[in-house]
């Protein structure tokens, strides 16, 4: 019981906390005094401990089943499995607003206590914008949704968590969406912060790419754990369907994807400065909106699990953050203009352009589908939904073409490249990935069903991207062997180690693209059989054989459930494989009944079959898919994992203090080390290699002699100043 | 990409299974439903949200609907909450779902009801409304499901149905996800919430019941293949899935730790980073990124750092 109490004072004194600290930050910003400063960090501190100790509370209530609060009675009962119980912590609205104030308020916490180039500056603002946000959240926790509200007595029953979240992958999939959504809140608030400072150099996206990587990561595997939630759980064979929700996870995430590849342009060239600025309020505004969709109500998802009542709060907030973001980007436009400008229109620069125009072009294709039901309701008072095929008919040519691109890309030089040089550069990798390609689309034609034209470019698109990235690392470890004589396997480690940002980025494009594998296989060639079977009765699906043999009924482990289900013998090939299991659940609680997949995957394909009905005591009918390649969805999600994990493996070296003038120095050195990679790895010749060399090294000499002048300039005039004080000094002595 | 319909409600089981549990008596639960309604349902009421006022003829602004099997039929009890907004009375009616008997109405005025043709007659219906109470049992053939299809002649603002928890399952489409729980007469009842049904529309509810435990049936000592949501390697799965969720979080942070400046800034670099961040400003001024007096403002503050720091012979220069 004391836990209810202690959650229920730490929320209302975090209230107290979020105000007292907002005004700590407002100060530092004022006075730019250093115990402001440090009083503005502890504060940081002391509002993560606060929701910190009224998680452990929530936790504790919920394991213990303590039917005296609301929150434990809608979503626990004691027969829920712990791990369920546990994972009731995020089930619901108040739970998750304290699970999402929870690990903004650790975020925030870690940023305060970062030290890095203008921290002194910057961090104020930052904790400020950061607080507000954790201000939105305490406000709704203590106003219209406590998860600490007391019943007059316990309830006698829990309603148990929703039985389509009892599910395994549900467990962790709203976990990392939150941490991905959340994540956001760190880049956004650092782009504010500059804009607000007039500070327009790569400072913030420096300091802030490890965050929006993180929730990036977090997001994306979000959205692979919900789509496998979805195949797992929904059983309808498929595990995307162009949901409202699915959507509003997918948003942020694609332009977040276009936001990381154009801050390495920013970040390298000083280029792209507005643009960059937009994507990242553009993410984060669409994470907020993806927040909206699922905890509103306002449209109809199978994923949306909330009770609508939170709607309101989140479009003001919204609605704030919006109007408060065009206000501070309009007003400092002016000086968000970019260091350079394109210099050919066939660079990498105009890659990672051209990326993301297509990233956008999708965002808004689905943007559109997704609010379509509302603006043609508010138009004209019918609501019209958009279905799988629109969706479908624009973003997988896109798809093709991002993975082309995906697969270029790496070929094409910095500043100024031609059409020859990607030729010449890509041609292997291109013919193997087209014969490749063909052969795979000709292998599945013959196992499972006829290929489209668009089916056959994804997979010859995705061969070309995954083959391109090998390329990539057999030409670097080559390049490497031959400078130091080192064995392969060492120069592989150390190219990853020292560049882990380009070779992490390269295993990501590779996790990418055995997705896109999976997706073209599962989704162009699955073939499916639905039947009604009487017992002794036989199904044939692809090379499988499911013979029908009787029916059972178990009861769950508390009895609050019956599982109904057949029993199914296959074989392939002649050969019996086993049983498979195919049930029904009902729940005593009087919940719908739902249906348990019976899934029995290999890595080239899964047999995947739902019972659909019984008709009598021997007669039930059956749902057969047979998904080739949809594994590699989920391994692809691993490899992702592992990717940008590299780029956000802990670095020896802290980042470096670089002031405009060394930065420009120090864009001209990194044009330099470019210019080299790509003449070694053949996308330059040598007569380019040569010239570009001469221009750059040219142009370093003037940059460090114009940056000695000034701060000889500069020294002279402390100079001065320090004779002036010193005279001042004199003068008052005497 | 798969695309197709949602989850698959297996709403066609009619499995032989056991008897309908026997529940208390259905006068007394009626009787309860018809007279007490209305105190006990403000407990339960949903979203406001969902009672928009509507301009047409009638409407219902909400229906809450008992089922209630009962050995060889299915009772159902329907409280309709119906006003016809503006100034005229008018009359409404109620079509009477297929197959259903024994059709009582009550809660409403002596003579402000009559059944006929299928339908039942409301008379004159005003703004202030009518909260008639309509019960009738739909007859069950030894089948363990049921289905009941409502028509709604006017557009119907919050519909709630009340499912006795035990031994029986509710499959409707559109319902939220969020349920309630309440006590009826001794009964608990899972309350499920449907939102908004337009004018002429039918709403079709199938029930079911429980399919009662067997042995094991015969697998020839084959062995179970394949995995499902609720097996064991699921549920590790679901745990190593967090514990890595936690690892990456870990890993992370350790990662933008390691960017950051880790020690406290020497005097000399202190002097350095005051240098660097008057050459940013004279560049950002040069481009025409920062005005005059802000400049001025900015670069006079920072060379009388300097100055200080030259003066008190802690700078290095």
């Amino acid at each position: 019981m004391i836990a209810g109490w202690v959650g229920e004072i730490a929320l209302r004194l975090l209230f107290v906390l979020v105000v007292a600290s907002a005004a700590s930050h407002v100060v530092a910003i004022a006075t730019g005094r250093g115990t402001w400063r440090r009083l503005s960090r502890i504060g940081m501190s002391v509002q993560f401990a606060c929701v910190a100790v009224a998680s452990v509370c929530l936790w504790h209530l919920l394991i213990t089943t303590n039917f005296h609060y609301a929150y434990v009675v809608d979503y626990t009962s004691r027969g829920l499995p712990l791990v369920y119980r546990i994972a009731a912590f995020w089930g619901g609205d108040a739970g998750s607003l304290l699970f999402w104030s929870l690990v903004l308020t650790m975020y925030g916490m870690v940023t305060a206590f970062s030290r890095h180039e203008d921290s002194e500056r910057m961090l104020p603002i930052v904790n400020l914008i950061v607080t507000c946000v954790i201000g939105f959240f305490t406000l709704v926790m203590n106003v219209g949704a406590n998860p600490f509200q007391r019943l007059p007595h316990a309830a006698a029953v829990g309603n148990g968590l929703n039985p389509l979240l009892q599910n395994p992958g549900m467990t962790v999939h709203p976990v990392n969406v939150y941490l991905g959504y959340i994540g956001f809140t760190i880049p956004f608030a650092y782009a504010i912060a500059g804009l607000l400072l007039k500070k327009t150099d790569a400072t913030w996206l420096r300091v802030t790419r490890r965050w929006t990587l993180v929730s990036w990561l977090f997001l994306g595997v979000g959205i692979i754990y919900g789509a496998h939630w979805s195949y797992e759980e929904l059983g309808w064979g498929g595990y995307w369907a162009w949901d409202p929700v699915e959507n509003a996870a997918l948003l942020p995430w694609l332009t977040a994807t276009a936001f990381l590849h154009s801050s390495i342009v920013q970040e390298r060239k000083g280029m792209l400065k507005s643009w960059n600025v937009l994507l990242i309020a553009l993410t984060y505004f669409l994470s907020l909106l993806g927040t909206y969709l699922v905890r509103s109500g306002v449209l109809w998802s199978i994923h949306a699990f909330a009770n609508g009542l939170l709607g309101n709060y989140y479009l003001v907030f919204m609605g704030v953050v919006l109007v408060a973001t065009v206000a501070i980007i309009t007003a400092r436009w002016r000086v968000l203009r970019p260091e350079r400008s394109f210099e050919a229109v066939v660079s990498k620069e105009s890659a990672f352009m051209l990326n993301n125009v297509l990233f956008l072009g999708s965002t808004f294709a689905i943007l559109w589908g997704t609010v379509f039901p509302l603006v043609s309701e508010a138009a004209t008072g019918q609501t019209m939904d958009v279905s799988a095929p629109y969706y479908n008919a624009v973003n997988l040519p896109l798809a093709v073409c991002i993975l082309a691109l995906m697969a270029v890309g790496p070929f094409v030089a910095w500043r100024r490249s031609s059409w020859s040089h990607v030729v010449q550069a890509v041609w292997m990798p291109l013919i193997a990935a087209v014969v490749l390609g063909l052969a795979a689309t000709e292998w599945l034609r013959v196992h499972y069903s006829a290929p489209t034209l668009l089916s056959t470019l994804g997979m010859v698109a995705a061969a070309f991207a995954i083959l391109s990235v090998l390329w990539e690392y057999v030409q670097s470890v080559r390049a490497r062997m031959t400078l130091t004589q080192e064995p392969w396997y060492l120069c592989l480690a150390r190219l990853i180690r020292r560049n882990q940002r380009r070779f992490g980025g390269y295993i990501v494009h590779l996790a990418l693209a055995v997705i896109a594998l999976g997706i073209v296989g599962s989704g162009a060639y699955h073939i499916q059989n639905q039947q009604v079977m009487k017992v002794g009765d036989t199904a044939h699906i692809g090379a499988y054989t499911a013979k029908f043999v009787g029916m059972g009924v178990a009861e769950g482990d508390a009895g609050e459930t019956r599982q109904l289900y057949a029993n199914l013998v296959i074989s392939r090939g002649g050969r019996t494989i086993g049983v498979l299991r195919p049930a029904a659940v009902f729940y005593e609680n009087g919940d719908a009944p739902t249906t348990d997949v019976a899934l029995f995957s290999r890595p080239m394909q899964d047999l995947y079959v739902v019972m659909l009905g019984t008709a009598g005591s021997n007669e039930a009918i059956f749902d057969l898919h047979v998904n080739p390649m949809v594994q590699f969805i989920w391994f692809g999600g691993y490899l992702f994992i592992v990717g940008t994990l590299i780029g956000l493996w802990p670095e020896r070296r802290a980042a470096e203090r670089r002031a405009e003038v060394g930065a420009e120095t120090d864009g001209l050195l990194a044009d330099l080390a470019d210019l080299e990679y790509d003449f070694r790895m053949g996308k330059l010749d040598a007569a380019r290699y040569t010239a570009e060399r001469g221009q750059l090294e040219q142009a370093i000499r003037l940059a460090e002699a114009e940056r000695d002048q000034l701060r000889l300039r500069l020294e002279a005039e402390v100079a001065a100043e320090a004779e002036r004080l010193r005279a001042r000094e004199g003068g008052t002595a005497s | 990409m798969n695309h197709c319909n949602r989850k698959v409600h297996p709403n066609v089981f009619s499995r032989v299974g056991t008897a309908l549990r026997r529940r208390r008596t259905l006068a007394r639960m009626l009787t309860a439903f018809a007279l007490g309604f209305a105190g006990w349902s403000a407990g339960v009421a949903g979203s406001p949200a969902f009672a928009a006022s509507r301009a047409a003829a009638g409407e219902v602004v909400s229906d809450d609907v008992i089922l209630l099997p009962s050995g060889s039929s299915l009772q159902v009890a329907e409280r309709l909450n119906i006003r016809v907004p503006g100034r005229q009375a008018e009359d409404v009616s109620i079509p009477i779902p297929s197959g259903a008997e024994q059709v009582t109405v009550t809660n409403v005025p002596p003579g402000a009801s009559s059944i006929e043709n299928g339908r039942i007659r409301l008379h004159r219906v005003d703004a202030a409304g009518v909260s008639p109470v309509v019960t009738f049992s739909i007859p069950v053939h030894g089948q363990t499901s049921i289905q009941l299809t409502l028509h709604f002649d006017m557009a119907v603002d919050l519909m709630h149905i009340y499912v006795p928890i035990g031994n029986m399952a509710l499959s409707a489409p559109g319902l939220m996800t969020q349920t309630e729980t309440t006590q009826i007469a001794g009964t608990d009842f899972r309350v499920f919430t449907h939102g908004q049904l337009p004018a002429g529309s039918d709403y079709t509810l199938g029930l079911s019941v429980l399919p009662s435990v067997t042995q094991d049936a015969s697998t020839d000592g084959l062995p179970v293949i394949g995995t499902d949501s609720q097996s064991t390697a699921s549920g590790v799965q679901a745990v190593g899935n967090l514990v890595l969720a936690g690892a990456i979080l870990v890993i992370a942070l350790l990662g933008i730790r390691s960017t950051m400046a880790r020690r406290r800034r020497t005097p000399e670099g202190a002097t350095d980073a005051l240098y660097q961040a008057w050459e940013d400003i004279e560049v950002r001024f040069a481009r025409g990124q920062l005005d005059e007096v802000e400049r001025d403002r900015r670069a006079a503050a920072i060379r009388r750092r300097l100055a200080e720091i030259r003066l008190s012979g802690r700078g290095g220069r």
